[in-house]
């Protein structure tokens, strides 16, 4: 048997509780070599990567999602319990398992690890933040504690990469064993976890303590300091708002630096594209489809990256915990968990790193109400229209001192859609979500600062992950309208004061539909606009000015004239009702294609579509027929 | 039994007829105690004890959230953990 085939072979996983620095030593280990994918079938986040060892051995490493035991309360811990335990049906049952454990709290800690120990496999002990423990004035024998437990014990500190070379040694150690030495893996061990077990474990952990530990460890000071402000309920409900407030700032006002050069680069490659080919279809396949299609992909990566920074950070110092506690009984009240909120928030921006978001919500069900309200939120798509819809329809009249009415509707049509997420997620929960309130347990870890190269990572993770998994989609949905709003072509004797839109397939779509919205006050023009919409909303305002054959290079004066168009073609109710559907309505091919991948099934986003056109649809029909009964007299 | 403690065991035994054992979630900020018993819906049950409320530890209320006063902070075996005041009522504790 070749060696090659050995290291191959050797398989270790990392299992610890969730703020056990696991996701540290796994960075440690690996360095930027790891692959993220989803477990088959289910939205469990699967993370393997390759490590050496100091002679330069390779071996994989399984980071088993983050788990307090291995009962299968939590879809994280079904996985990590099956594949423990030779029972998941794709991955192989790991032959080391790697445990991480918080050195500043063994008392709870060592939980996971007795029950690790009970599988029969074997365990190598790493006690991460060692540093902090013994700032604690923790004291504790290690070689006792290695014999006790059975198991080799390393005391690390995963951030700053010490002790890993000790750790490591072992791993080597366990590696060379000839394969006939090697211990024999336990087939379908059952876990045994009846509350007997955990009273049972809890009552060993405190046997061993009391002969390991030489000296108790302090309690946290700073963390206990810190969280009498955090936690307070006027200041830390001020510093929460304030440190929320800051962190959309910076999306709004940061994002759109990276998103404009985005835009900017790509309006040169297509102008370079343009002047390099012949006008026709190849070009304005390559402009309008393809590079437009990657333009509508990569233009979200500043919002995700800088989102999943600022949640990164947060969730690494241990505010995240401290932020959903605060949150909890207003979320609640809707059947929402305490963590759903910054998910919600996050969807003001854009949805889509939103619902990336929503995979801090351990519940399955409350993650699925959170995901099918967050489109509710007034994305920053919308603004175009919202914009072009206010100036046209609302006059901009001072309402109350500096207060102006254009101001106020824009401010309106945020609360509508939060008002209205709200109701949907309390009626969801009512009826298709049924089921025992989920529990709200969490820890509130001892503040740390953040690591700066795990939130690197993390970010990269992010973003790679949304252009694999949502980027294709994004891409080929663009191309088809570009198809479909292409093709056919104009006949040759077409009259030129008619756009050539109207006789593709999405012109026709338009005049197709217009029985169905014209009950909402909408035209086929409108039509065409939801049509090519659907591929991202602002698109819309686009279209019109294609479908008014508004052609104008300057796109300020475009808007401008596309305003005056619309003024005088449409009536207050028209223009108020498609106002409203935009509030409601899933015009945006990209969030269903992310849905769609963060819960493994085509059911949800086709709900997602379902109910909120028939939402907009309804809404829009009330809009209409009020604001015409109202003009009329 | 010692006679210095007999004060002191005499004032727990009142405590155990009259309050005897609350539930944690009837705790307000500061107030703490020993679990003593651990019991209701057996996922509740044992996803409680898996986070460290075991018989026998030493419990105290650190921090009601704002808005009436729902979850709540608590130390229970060297940890801070947020609970709804809905599962605490498995937790019984007897004052102290």
């Amino acid at each position: 048997m070749g060696s090659v085939e050995q290291t191959l072979q050797c398989y270790a996983a990392l299992v610890g509780s969730p703020n056990s620095g696991k996701t540290s030593l796994f960075n440690a280990l690996t360095g930027g070599r790891q692959k993220v994918a989803n477990y088959p079938g289910v939205t469990v986040e699967r993370k393997e990567g390759q490590a050496r060892t100091l002679s330069g051995r390779t071996f994989k490493i399984l980071d088993l999602p983050g788990t307090y035991s291995l009962d299968a309360n939590t879809l994280d811990e079904a996985v990590t319990r099956d594949i423990l335990l030779a029972q998941h049906f794709e991955e192989r049952q790991p032959q080391l398992l790697i445990a991480v454990a918080d050195a500043t709290n063994l008392e709870r800690s060592l939980g996971l690890v007795l029950e690790l120990k009970s599988l029969r496999l074997p365990v190598i002990l790493a006690l991460n933040m060692m540093d902090l423990a013994r700032v604690r004035g923790f004291q504790v024998d290690l070689a006792r504690l290695s014999r006790e437990l059975g198991m080799p014990v390393f005391p690390i500190v995963a951030v700053k990469k010490q002790g890993l070379d000790a750790l490591l040694k072992e791993i080597e150690k366990f590696l060379s064993l000839p394969a006939s030495q090697a211990p024999e893996l336990p087939q379908k061990v059952a876990s045994d976890n009846n509350p007997e077990a955990v009273r049972r474990r809890f009552q060993e952990i405190d046997r061993i303590l009391s002969v390991v530990k030489l000296h108790e460890i302090n309690p946290a000071i700073w963390t206990d300091r810190i969280d009498r402000v955090v936690l307070h309920p006027v200041w830390g409900t001020l510093l929460l708002m304030v440190v929320l407030l800051a962190v959309f700032q910076a999306i709004f006002n940061w994002a759109h630096y990276p998103m404009d050069a985005i835009e900017a680069a790509l309006g040169a490659v297509s102008e370079q594209l343009r002047s390099m080919l012949p006008p026709g279809f190849f070009q304005s396949f390559l402009v309008d489809g393809v590079l437009a299609g990657v333009g509508s992909v990569i233009v979200f990566l500043p919002q995700i990256m800088l989102l999943f920074f600022f949640i990164l950070l947060l969730e690494d110092s241990g505010y995240m915990a401290r932020a959903a506690f605060l949150m909890d009984r207003h979320m609640g009240r809707v059947g929402l968990h305490g963590r759903a909120f910054i998910p919600l928030l996050s969807s003001f921006a854009c949805a889509i790193p939103g619902i990336m978001a929503t995979r801090t919500i351990e519940n399955k069900k409350d993650r699925l109400i959170t995901i099918l309200i967050s489109p509710l939120m007034a994305c920053s798509a919308r603004i175009p229209v919202y914009t072009l819809l206010i100036s046209a329809f609302i006059p901009n009249r001072q309402v109350l001192g500096p207060l102006k009415l254009q101001g106020l509707v824009m401010m309106g049509l945020y609360f509508l859609g939060v008002i209205v997420a709200l109701l949907v997620a309390l009626v969801l929960k009512l009826s298709m979500f049924r089921g025992p309130r989920p529990l709200f347990l969490l820890e509130l870890p001892t503040y740390k600062w953040p690591n700066f190269r795990n939130v690197m990572i993390g970010m990269w993770e992010r973003a790679r992950l949304f252009l694999k998994r949502a980027g294709t989609v994004i891409l080929l949905a663009s191309v088809l309208v570009w198809v479909l709003s292409s093709f056919p072509r104009p006949p040759k004797n077409s009259p030129p004061e008619v756009s050539p839109i109207t006789y593709s397939f999405a012109g026709r779509a338009g005049k197709w539909m217009e029985p169905a919205i014209k009950p909402l006050g909408f035209d086929w023009s409108i039509g065409i606009g939801l049509v090519t919409g659907i591929v991202a909303r602002e698109v819309i305002v686009g279209s019109l000015a294609t479908v008014y054959s508004i052609e104008n290079k300057e796109e300020a004066v475009g808007v401008q004239n596309l305003t005056q168009v619309i003024q005088q073609r449409w009536s207050l109710a028209t223009g108020l009702s498609l106002l409203v559907f935009f509030v409601f309505a899933m015009q945006c091919l990209s969030t269903l294609a992310v849905v769609r991948r963060e819960t493994n099934s085509w059911l949800w986003p086709g709900f997602m579509l379902f109910y909120m056109t028939a939402l907009a649809y309804g809404s829009s029909f009330l809009t209409y027929h009020l604001v015409q009964r109202w003009v009329s007299g | 039994m010692k006679s210095t403690a007999a004060a002191v065991d005499v004032r727990k035994n009142e405590v155990d007829t009259d309050a005897a054992l609350v539930p944690l979630s009837s705790l307000s900020r500061w107030e703490k105690g020993w679990i003593c018993e651990v019991s209701g819906e057996e996922t509740v049950v044992r996803r409680l004890l898996e986070m460290g409320f075991v018989e026998s530890a030493f419990v105290e209320v650190l921090h009601e959230a704002p808005f009436g006063k729902d979850p709540i902070a608590v130390r229970v075996r060297g940890a801070t953990l947020a609970l709804r005041r809905h599962e605490a009522q498995c937790v019984l504790v007897r004052k102290g």
